[in-house]
């Protein structure tokens, strides 16, 4: 059904609040634990709104089979995984082709920040499970990631930080619900930035966007990057300092 | 205590730095998450976690990986096996066995040669923050001496975050070891620790 464009206005944005009543450029709530799983080298879990996302991360460690090292820098091993019951319909448990090229692409977004070349011949092991969804989950995984490979002790340039902005109901907003993704006008548009050093690791989009919308879309990405970034850095220093205050 | 992210800015003007700093257009940045350490002019970022990398002359404890005719490979707890050359290997060593040594060679493709076996028979092998085994031994090896006196045991520590400790005090000493673990960026540790081995000496 094709909505008119009065009734857009009314159903995604009403006086300046969407359905769950935040504004256009505000994220959802968002809160980062760090060093959750106790066998893992380090970890962290993600609460984005109704998104669940853990990430554990291996190594440095030995990288078998051997003919998949690198003699000169460290292989990153990116592996996103949804839970079969972290939808309302349940889904097939095990790879997708979905979950093969997220895990990909959040690979490349981490990797550009990663020192690798301090651990040759190594394999570094990164798992991000998604235990409840609702729309930005590769988003939340590289949040989720980033934290965890800090935790870890990899040496990195800099965090990356993520998020979705879009368009729905003809209306830019951020941080997209599953919702509003379903809009029949939607377009989504994941980013992966790093805040430190303004580059951007990842840029994907889903739909159809006009010239003149792309640079608001993009500055409002870099926003809500920056806000996630520093929740990221927020999350990282307490950890420690609620030990200290014991 | 000054905890710092990756990427986290440092200094905008030019410093002295050690490890775990880098810098991009002038200006200088943190490379781990960690602690940020200004001694003598020099300023570092100490990581709070992450693994053992060999350096010539770490004493390692190991356990034998493979035995071969003319050496002896072993794990030492990190990302790289190392090699041992010794005559009579079968004789000497069986698989599972500990041995401490010490690392001869790490070069930059992290190829590691040990020598100097001491094998070690008895006692426990408890794992410990590679990163954080300076705080186990201590200024001068304070911690380590202290825990040594007051347990009674005998202890060897490897830099690759592996501990031996052999002796009638084994849990007194792997409590002790623990507590350093959980609260090696607290400063003060040294008199805490001291006080915990005390009390439970007392009782």
């Amino acid at each position: 059904m094709i909505l008119g464009k009065k009734n857009q206005e009314k159903k995604y944005v009403d006086k300046g609040k969407r359905l769950d009543g935040r504004k256009t450029d505000e994220l959802r709530q968002i809160d980062i634990e760090v060093g959750v799983i106790d066998q893992a080298d380090g970890s962290a879990f993600v609460q984005w709104g109704k998104n669940k996302v853990y990430a554990a991360v291996y190594g440095p460690k030995e990288c078998l089979p051997r003919h998949t090292q690198n003699p000169l820098k460290a292989v990153l091993r990116y592996k996103y995984n949804m839970a079969p019951f972290s939808v309302s319909d349940r889904i097939r448990p095990g790879y997708s082709r979905r979950s093969v090229e997220i895990s990909k692409v959040s690979r490349l977004a981490l990797e550009k920040t990663l020192v690798l070349e301090d651990f040759p011949k190594t394999a570094i092991d990164v798992f991000v499970e998604i235990i409840q969804a609702d729309a930005g989950s590769r988003a939340a995984g590289i949040t989720a990631a980033s934290v965890a490979l800090a935790d870890a002790g990899i040496p990195m340039t800099g965090l990356v930080s993520a998020c979705a902005v879009g368009k729905a109901g003809g209306h830019i907003i951020l941080d997209m619900t599953k919702e509003e993704e379903d809009a029949p006008d939607a377009i989504d548009l994941p980013v992966a930035y790093v805040p430190e050093t303004g580059e951007f690791t990842l840029v994907q989009m889903d739909g159809e966007l006009q010239r003149k919308d792309w640079d608001e879309l993009i500055e409002l990405a870099v926003k809500g990057c920056e806000m996630v970034g520093e929740k990221q850095r927020l999350a990282l220093k307490k950890k420690y300092e609620g030990e200290v205050n014991e | 205590m000054n905890i710092v992210t990756p990427g986290e800015l440092i200094s905008e003007e030019q410093i002295k730095t050690n490890q775990g700093v880098f810098s991009r257009h002038g200006k200088f940045y943190s490379k781990f998450y960690g602690i940020l350490n200004s001694r003598n002019d020099f300023t570092a970022v100490n990581a709070l976690n992450g693994v053992y990398l060999p350096k010539r002359e770490d004493v390692v404890i190991c356990f034998v990986e493979d035995v071969k005719f003319s050496g002896v490979v072993a794990d030492i707890n990190s990302p790289y096996q190392a090699y041992m050359q010794t005559k009579d290997s079968r004789i000497r060593f069986e698989m599972h066995n500990v041995f401490a040594a010490t690392v001869i060679d790490a070069d930059s493709s992290q190829n590691i040669l040990l020598d100097y076996p001491e094998k070690l028979t008895g006692g426990t092998v408890i794992r410990f923050p590679p990163l954080k085994i300076p705080r186990a031994i201590g200024r001068n090896a304070s911690m380590v001496k202290m825990i040594k006196d007051l347990t009674g045991c005998k202890i060897i520590i490897g830099k690759n975050g592996r501990i031996w400790i052999n002796g009638e005090n084994q849990n007194l000493a792997k409590k002790a070891f623990e507590m350093i673990s959980k609260q090696a960026h607290i400063p003060g540790l040294t008199e805490r620790v001291r006080k915990s081995l005390e009390e439970n000496n007392q009782n």
